[in-house]
């Protein structure tokens, strides 16, 4: 009963604040609202069990990437109103996610409702979603992923430099 | 009783507010912070099929911890891809507003046919 509540607490959170992600005019609203939303979500985590990726999403997510992101927005200093402009693609775009997700509800719902019911929640092992199972899993059976990860982060960190930096000396136009 | 079901419902919501972001929004952070909302919408559904292993009925041999582990291998290897991927698109976003003072993607449109 009490997982229940933790569950709807957690998913109205979820909710509400991708929401605030979408409709916020302020760019640094939205990033406010998008790191509520993932300690909601971490919540969710934890109620799952994925203990080990919960504390993850709120080290990885909230504490290192929001903040690179709220740190981009006030470098950017973005406080222009951008006008919504829909044009026929686009509202052709909105109208298929609007199809997409009511299918979805409707598909899981009648799921539901026709009886089909995905089995109860089994009581997880001790050592479930926990930082030594995950390690087990990552440097065994799946190393190979694993040090592709690596090299991608590699790639991206070197990317990131790249793109960013300021342009060379003889590429800057001369004043 | 929480199933399965309402963390995929959950989980469909998130992904589809993330996808109208995508769409509505010009600013090309918030299509940003959007796609991060789509992708971890994506590992709630993941976590919950780990946590909810639907092909045995009865009790959790170690095998089938074994499965349920390559969920949550997934998931940390798309919050890694996550990572990168905002990584890249901060440069790309900086960049881009170094040469045209705006992130407004209308704006942005040199590649459009």
């Amino acid at each position: 009963m009490l997982s229940a509540i933790f569950f709807w607490m957690f998913a109205s959170a979820a909710c509400f604040f991708a929401f605030g992600v979408i409709l916020a005019r302020n760019p640094m609203h939205s990033a406010v609202s998008l790191v509520a939303t993932l300690i909601a979500l971490a919540g969710l985590f934890l109620q799952l069990h994925a203990e080990f990726l919960a504390w993850i999403l709120i080290i990885v997510y909230t504490g290192a990437v929001m903040v690179l992101i709220i740190f981009v927005i006030s470098l950017l200093n973005l406080h222009r109103e951008e006008p919504i402009n829909l044009t026929l693609a686009r509202r052709f775009g909105i109208t298929f996610v609007g199809i997409f997700g009511f299918m979805i509800f409707v598909y899981l719902f009648t799921d539901s409702l026709t009886g089909f019911v995905y089995p109860k929640k089994l009581p997880a092992p001790e050592e479930f979603g926990s930082a030594a199972s995950l390690a087990a899993d990552l440097f065994t059976r799946y190393l190979l992923p694993f040090e592709l990860a690596s090299i991608l982060l590699t790639a991206a960190v070197i990317g990131a430099v790249v793109i960013a930096r300021k342009p060379c000396e003889e590429e800057e136009p001369k004043e | 009783m929480i199933s399965l079901n309402h963390y995929l419902i959950l989980s469909a919501v998130l992904f589809s507010v993330g996808a109208l972001g995508v769409l509505l929004r010009r600013n090309a952070l918030i299509i940003l912070m959007s796609v991060e909302l789509m992708l971890n919408a994506a590992n709630l559904a993941i976590v919950a099929f780990a946590r909810y292993p639907f092909f045995r009925e009865v009790g959790l041999a170690a095998e089938d911890l074994a499965v349920a582990g390559n969920g949550m291998v997934f998931v940390f290897l798309v919050m890694t891809v996550a990572a990168a991927e905002v990584g890249v698109g901060l440069a790309i976003i900086i960049n881009l507003y170094r040469q045209r003072q705006t992130i407004n993607i209308e704006i942005a449109n040199l590649l459009q046919g």
